[in-house]
């Protein structure tokens, strides 16, 4: 686990690469880099913090890892951002704890990524007054601060991080009650710690007994004894707590879980140990007793690590912002969002979220609705449109009529339905356990009457000590724990290569699917990167670089993933000019440039045929899709064309599912890609293009209602739908710290390419549990032979119960170890 | 024969000071967030307070 669970080290940039200088704060390269101190900084914003950092003494910053910072090169100050931490209404949601002026705060920082990350922040206090201390979780990538608020507002705080390049984010789930919420994998680590602690002392105390009859120590057993039985009851008061829980709780529910035979094995086990020692008849099972409880919890805790990487469950809350600005009266205010009322106005800056269905009433709107629709072209949108919740404003501010509340719009209702198909699932064992177990239970009581009813007939002293016997050595402990530790361990082994399960029941279910459904943008797409064609008259380096640095200073996301993927240091722009919806002039090294459709730079038909003349006929179809016409000195040179790059390695798999799945392809885009998806999908694949997410969960309701098992391979957000509806949904994202409503698997992009091995390791854990079975039974029937007979030795016990145990966990970790192999690039 | 019983409780008293220990390490953290402390070790705290 040590690959993963170690902050990454950034890789050295290269020194001096053909002359440029490497910016010493973020590494990015630059030609006229601003210099001090002999350190050379790409712009004012790198400077700025090096010099805040500098000032304090806080160099070692640059020690722990090479160009540590983050490129300040695109920040500017936006004073609105953080207003709403000024509204009191949300910052008194936001406290943690408070006490006199003393304020505890979280602020989640996405961008915290090293070593030098965690020395900077944790020496906040050194650099900002007001701020007492902080400390960074790392793994949450949460800073808790503590400040005096007569010193410092949390306003303030939250700009100068922003100012450092870790720029907090706060998002609706933010708000509500958090305190007093208790850690649960904590208490169980005390547990634990507890349980272990009575295992080993039992044991060590239990040599006497098994070894030293007829010694000398034969009359300090009585001594021993109490001993054992001081140390037996917190691992039955405190550490078994949680199984008294569960089975209880599955009681309740009426039905059968694993939990309850265990805790009925367990009390027997106690009790007939505490009648053996009042009664001077034997030494009793703790030391057996203390280890199972030792073994289970270990397992469940290792489930649980597995679990914690990951937080299923969140919603929309998690996506949507904080606080909206409104427009009252004549002034800006900020307001939480869920006060949004209906004809309210609101404004929308630059990269906000419309938190609300709404109208708008001035201002050119260009929105990404990526989230919604998977269509990964922004919209234009004229004042009087309609714009959807959940939809991203790039460019200017915008003003926007609210008609609807938070909780009424399209988005969040969808949401709302999905949370239906979440409770009906009880528990995160799974149904095979549930089903062996019963059996199990049935067995053993059978084995138990059966016992009871012979002896009864020969001798029947023996039948509660041959009864009791059979019920403690029967224990289903060893299925539980094959079960735990396989699980535990096959997800880790699985989210180790990105792909992450809410729980083991997906795996389950992952051996009946019969079709797979793929959404195409975002998932078989990348739509944070795409592929971009030239086709025009060759230019040369110096043109080329002209394009790029002129193209970063765009206001339209093409523009800038265009500078993006030409991926050139910035030459010096000498004047830059955006027309809004069109494109845009500059000019840098004495050559004037102008980016745009093709109305903008009037592009003649003449001039577009013969242009783009190298594309095949049956190809042109892509021209459909965006593009950016590209004019130096004049004259039009050619195009960049967009699309969609299909991810990597992906179509090798593709025919490797293809050859035992059925597969389908839903897209929410319109057909200009059909030839390229055409190309990777086996020829009986069905492919629909423009699908709205409605149309998506319709699709897959039908193929499950004909009995179809379906996985649905799609876009977290807005495949909720469908997603919710399938069998399996596994969201696909690049960043695991996102959302995933109502999936049941997250598997990260690049390691989509993995599925069809994913798949073979879900068939290999179901052979593993099946073996560790058939271990732990064949355990049980030498335990249950002695047990019959009503001789079952303590000392017999204490050797059966822990290697079983241990020869099980053994077991499942070497042949899950083995079956991830598979997983291997 | 007495010295065993000694032993024992000797035996007990340890293993129950490593419990203690264990918990007030849990409790105060250690098992929450194992990446940063790794590397907050390596870091120079001495260092910094000197500047202060």
């Amino acid at each position: 686990m040590s690959k993963e669970t170690n902050l990454p080290v950034l890789e050295s940039p290269k020194e001096k690469t053909n002359g440029f200088s490497v910016c010493y704060h973020c590494g990015a390269q630059t030609r006229r880099p601003l210099v001090k101190h002999e350190h050379e900084f790409c712009c004012s914003g790198c400077l700025g913090v090096y010099e805040i950092i500098e000032k304090n003494n806080l160099c070692e910053y640059y020690n722990f890892n090479q160009t540590p910072g983050v490129n300040l090169d695109q920040y500017e100050e936006k004073t609105y951002k953080f207003d709403f931490l000024e509204n009191q209404e949300i910052i008194n949601q936001l406290i943690k704890f408070k006490s006199g002026s003393q304020i505890h705060l979280d602020f989640y920082l996405p961008q915290v990524h090293c070593s030098s990350c965690l020395y900077l922040l944790e020496n906040l206090y050194q650099i900002q007054s007001g701020v007492i201390s902080s400390k960074l979780n790392f793994s949450r990538k949460e800073l808790s601060v503590v400040f005096d608020s007569e010193q410092i507002s949390a306003k303030k705080i939250a700009e100068f991080l922003t100012k450092l390049g870790y720029e907090p984010y706060f998002s609706l789930s933010d708000l509500g009650d958090k305190k007093g919420i208790t850690n649960p994998s904590k208490s169980r680590i005390y547990k634990l710690g507890v349980a272990g602690f009575a295992f080993g002392n039992i044991m060590l105390l239990s040599f006497p007994e098994y070894f030293a009859y007829g010694t000398d120590l034969d009359g300090l057993k009585p001594y021993f004894q109490w001993i054992i039985l001081g140390l037996i009851v917190p691992v039955m008061t405190y550490s078994s707590t949680e199984f008294y829980k569960l089975a209880w709780g599955g009681l309740k529910q009426r039905y059968l879980n694993i939990d309850l035979p265990i805790v009925l094995a367990m009390m027997i086990t106690f009790f007939r140990s505490l009648y053996e020692v009042f009664t001077h008849t034997g030494p009793g099972y703790f030391d057996s007793l203390s280890g199972i409880v030792f073994f289970m919890l270990l397992g469940r805790i290792l489930q649980d690590r597995t679990y914690k990487s990951i937080t299923f469950n969140r919603d929309f809350t998690s996506y949507f912002p904080i606080s909206s600005t409104l427009f009252k009266e004549g002034k800006e205010v900020t307001v939480p969002i869920v006060n949004i009322a209906v004809n309210d106005e609101l404004i929308i800056h630059d990269q906000e979220i419309v938190p609300v269905d709404g109208l708008l009433v001035s201002g050119k709107a260009l929105i990404d609705y990526s989230f919604v629709t998977g269509e990964s072209k922004p919209v234009e949108l004229e004042a009087g449109s309609w714009i959807y919740a959940g939809g991203r404003q790039l460019g200017a501010s915008v003003r926007v009529l609210s008609q609807k509340t938070v909780s009424q719009s399209y988005l969040v209702s969808l949401w709302n339905k999905n949370d239906q198909k979440e409770q009906k699932t009880p528990t995160i064992e799974s149904t095979y356990v549930q089903k062996a177990s019963m059996y199990f239970t049935l067995v053993l009581f059978s084995i138990a009457a059966t016992a009871a009813i012979y002896w009864g007939m020969n001798d029947p002293s023996k039948i509660w000590s041959a009864v009791t016997a059979v019920l403690i050595v029967a224990c289903p402990c060893a299925l539980l724990l094959s079960v735990t530790f396989t699980h535990g361990h096959i997800l880790s082994l699985l989210a180790r290569h990105g792909f992450y399960l809410k729980s083991a029941r997906v795996i389950e279910r992952m051996n009946q699917i019969k079709h797979i459904v793929f959404d195409k943008t975002g998932t078989l797409t990348q739509s944070q990167d795409p592929l971009i064609q030239y086709v025009g008259l060759s230019l040369s380096e110096i043109e080329v670089d002209a394009i790029a640095s002129i193209s970063r200073e765009s206001t339209h996301p093409f523009g800038r993933s265009l500078a993006k993927k030409l991926n050139r240091i910035p030459l010096d722009v000498e004047f830059v000019e955006n027309v809004a919806g069109q494109g845009m002039l500059g000019s840098c090294d004495g050559m004037k440039v102008r980016l745009g459709s093709s109305e903008f730079l009037k592009v003649s038909e003449g001039q577009l045929a013969e242009l783009t003349s190298p594309i095949k006929e049956e190809d042109k179809d892509t021209l459909k899709g965006s593009s950016i016409w590209v004019e130096i000195d004049g004259r039009v040179r050619g195009v960049y064309l967009f699309s969609s790059a299909i991810r990597s390695q992906l179509s090798e798999s593709i025919d490797q599912l293809g050859k035992e799945y059925k597969l389908s392809l839903l897209s929410g885009d319109n057909s200009r890609e059909e030839s390229v998806i055409r190309g990777i999908f086996p020829s009986n694949t069905q492919v629909l293009f423009e699908q709205k997410p409605h149309d998506k969960r319709t699709f897959i309701e039908q193929l499950e209602n004909a009995g179809v098992k379906t996985m649905m391979v799609g876009d977290g957000l807005n495949d909720a739908g469908a997603l919710m509806s399938s069998s399996i949904g596994v969201a696909v994202t690049e960043d695991i710290s996102y959302f995933t409503v109502g999936s049941d698997a997250i598997v990260l992009g690049s390691a989509l390419k993995k599925l069809p091995q994913f798949f073979k390791v879900a068939r290999d854990m179901r052979r593993i549990i099946w073996w560790s079975f058939v271990i732990s039974i064949l355990y049980n029937i030498v335990g249950l032979s002695f047990a019959v007979q009503g001789e079952l030795n303590p000392i017999i016990a204490a050797i059966l119960m822990p290697s079983s145990s241990i020869s099980i966990v053994l077991f499942t970790w070497l042949t899950s170890m083995i079956s991830a192999r598979k997983l291997k690039d | 024969m007495s010295v065993v019983i000694l032993l024992m409780i000797m035996s007990i008293v340890v293993a129950g000071i490593f419990l203690v220990a264990y918990l007030w390490s849990a409790k105060s953290g250690q098992f929450d967030d194992p990446d940063a402390h790794a590397n907050r070790i390596l870091q120079d705290t001495e260092l910094v307070n000197k500047s202060k």
